[in-house]
């Protein structure tokens, strides 16, 4: 199976504090992936560092066969906008814009033009058709999730990195959040990278890191204190 | 195709800060409207000031100085030294390269008003601000001894109109007189249209009614009763004028001025001094436009302020777009396109407040034109935007630009130091 990310002896710290220290990690391509850990774990420095706004110290960063810690700032930015799909955890989209505009925000910042058939097709499959052109701000917590899901998608990136973007929701509705991104990003093999720190949904998911038992970093510092 | 969306995406985020956006192009705005304001008041003062009189090649006065020839002549301020005499004057009317001339002859006056005596070239010939010419708005020009046609001034500040008697001060030209010449006085027979030049604030008699009213002032003081001469008693002998303040002379051919000036200029037969006028009020312009610097001065402060204001609105909407440049970097914009954006909004603001400074200025210019006419003599003539005026929309244009560097590149520091785990 091909991989789609991999960490190789991976240091990044901010200033003197040590945040990340990985030997080793990868993810198979369309692999589904749950990362957890608790707060200060280094869960969202690991995402930006796939996401290329953040650049490693040392090590070597490949997604999709791509050393990023070898890019500089404007490969990193372009890399991004052509494999990267982000899903944050809220205040997701852009609140001035409508639905149908923030879901195609994304092709702004690259060359590829919308293609209006899949686009029609995905705010179909994820119930969006009824209010596209609807102020973003006049949407349920729920509905913006499925818009940036969208957002997220319609780009056809290699990578999801999704930073916890269910902690909002209630059960019923994360499930259902989760089926559905999940559902979209086997059909288009794409592969996720999901953050949080509620394992009660690790079921859901192809395989479950621990970022504390692969992270020297924190070890390291839990010796100190 | 992308432009189109750049900025869609960059005039809803303004429009997302409404109140501050509008503030902003407001200020802009105002600024901008009261400098070009500035320009267009002093365009107009300095065409009306240097085009107080037209077509004239040459002012000719006893010799003196040349500025205080033009101020005597022209605008109605100071005293003549000397007079020309009648010999002097019709020997160089009679040169060949001579086109006309228009003989003034000063010092009576009426109520604050200057009385000057000429004749019908005055007329005829008299150009201000290039092409226009005296027209009357009431009555016809003098034809009797004791006819007056008045400026518009005269008429409307002493609420005259043809057939109002006119009694002459002499020998005074502001304030009361001491003396008139109460046994000879003259009736209204024309007022002149508005002509927002010094024109406008003098009444013009001929210059046998200027011989007339002295004939027995000889000694210069008012006859007794007994000395006077009655108007009935006059011939045109007795009033033949014998000499005038000074005239104006328009040359058959431009390049000739020069030489008859000097020619004036060293005339045997009198002390005599040709002066020409266009120079001698670019000169005395120049001189008087410190105010002019000032309030420009003053105008740019203002537009420094409007641009001040936006770079202002701008900082202060940087903390809160934090999430919005967050959410964009994400999507894959890059430093540059964080740049580009606060760029492309500062352009729509200075866009906007350029055109809405042009609509403004229009609209002032339009409905404000005719009271600046009428009120303060200021024609609003010559295109619309000057040179200048298109410069200061330029220099709005790429100031606002420049300075929107600052919170651009403040904005993309932020940008790059958030990274994506922003926590508002």
């Amino acid at each position: 199976m091909a991989i789609a990310l991999q960490l190789t002896q991976i240091k990044f710290s901010y200033g003197e504090t040590p945040v990340l220290d990985i030997p080793q990690m990868q993810v198979e391509k369309g692999e589904v992936v749950f990362l957890f850990g608790p707060s200060g774990s280094g869960k969202s420095t690991l995402l930006e560092l796939f996401a290329g706004i953040l650049k490693p110290q040392a090590g070597d960063l490949i997604v999709e066969g791509q050393n990023l810690a070898k890019m500089n700032l404007s490969e990193l930015d372009h890399f991004r906008a052509e494999n990267i799909g982000y899903i944050f955890q809220s205040f997701n989209l852009i609140p001035y814009l409508s639905v149908i505009e923030n879901i195609k925000l994304p092709f702004l910042f690259q060359k590829n033009a919308v293609d209006e058939n899949e686009l029609n097709d995905l705010i179909d499959r994820l119930g969006l058709k009824n209010f596209v052109h609807r102020p973003v701000s006049q949407l349920s917590v729920g509905q913006q999730q499925r818009v940036a899901v969208a957002r997220a998608l319609l780009k056809k990136p290699q990578v999801i990195l999704a930073d916890e973007p269910t902690s909002a929701l209630d059960y019923d509705h994360r499930e259902n959040f989760l089926k559905i991104l999940f559902k979209l990003c086997r059909e288009h093999k794409i592969t996720v990278l999901f953050v949080s720190h509620d394992r009660s949904i690790e079921k859901l998911f192809d395989r479950a890191i621990h970022l504390p038992e692969i992270n020297h970093a924190i070890s390291q510092s839990a010796e100190v204190l | 195709m992308k432009l189109r969306q750049w900025l869609s995406l960059a005039w809803k985020s303004l429009k997302n800060r409404q109140l501050a956006t509008i503030l902003t192009i407001f200020s802009m705005t105002l600024s901008l409207v009261l400098l070009m304001a500035v320009d267009r008041i002093q365009r107009a003062a300095q065409d009306g000031f240097t085009q107080t009189i037209s077509g004239v090649d040459l002012v000719v006065g006893a010799r003196s100085g040349p500025l205080q020839i033009i101020l005597y002549s022209v605008f109605n301020i100071g005293q003549p030294t000397q007079n020309v005499s009648m010999e002097s004057y019709n020997e160089i009317k009679s040169k060949p390269e001579v086109e006309w001339t228009i003989p003034y002859s000063l010092g009576d006056g009426h109520r604050g008003f200057r009385v000057v005596a000429t004749n019908e070239d005055f007329f005829k010939h008299y150009h201000f601000r290039s092409k226009e010419s005296i027209e009357l708005s009431s009555g016809v020009i003098f034809k009797d001894y004791f006819d007056v046609v008045i400026g518009a001034d005269v008429a409307k500040t002493l609420n005259y109109q043809v057939g109002s008697p006119v009694v002459v001060a002499h020998g005074v030209t502001s304030g009361e007189a001491i003396q008139s010449h109460e046994d000879k006085p003259f009736r209204v027979v024309g007022i002149m249209k508005p002509t927002g030049t010094p024109l406008d604030r003098a009444l013009y008699i001929s210059l046998e009614a200027m011989e007339a009213i002295h004939l027995d002032w000889q000694t210069g003081s008012a006859p007794a009763k007994e000395n006077e001469i009655a108007v009935n008693k006059i011939t045109p002998d007795m009033v033949k004028p014998k000499a005038i303040t000074s005239f104006f002379l328009r040359t058959k051919n431009r390049i000739e001025t020069l030489r008859l000036q000097r020619w004036i200029n060293e005339y045997k037969e009198e002390p005599l001094m040709a002066v020409i006028p266009g120079v001698v009020l670019s000169d005395l312009w120049q001189s008087l436009s410190m105010v002019e610097k000032v309030l420009k001065a003053i105008s740019f402060l203002v537009m420094i302020v409007g641009l001040f204001s936006m770079l202002i609105a701008l900082m202060t909407s940087l903390n809160e777009r934090r999430r919005e440049m967050l959410i964009l970097r994400a999507l894959g914009a890059s430093l540059k396109h964080v740049l580009g954006l606060i760029l492309l909004e500062t352009f729509l603001i200075s866009s906007l407040a350029v055109i809405f400074a042009c609509l403004s200025k229009i609209i002032l210019e339009f409905s404000l034109g005719p009271w600046l006419q009428s009120r303060f003599g200021l024609y609003l003539q010559g295109p619309t935007f000057s040179n200048s005026e298109i410069f200061y929309m330029i220099i709005m244009m790429v100031s606002a630009l420049l300075i929107s560097f600052i919170p651009a590149v403040r904005a993309m520091r932020a940008a790059l130091k958030d990274g994506l785990s922003l926590k508002l």
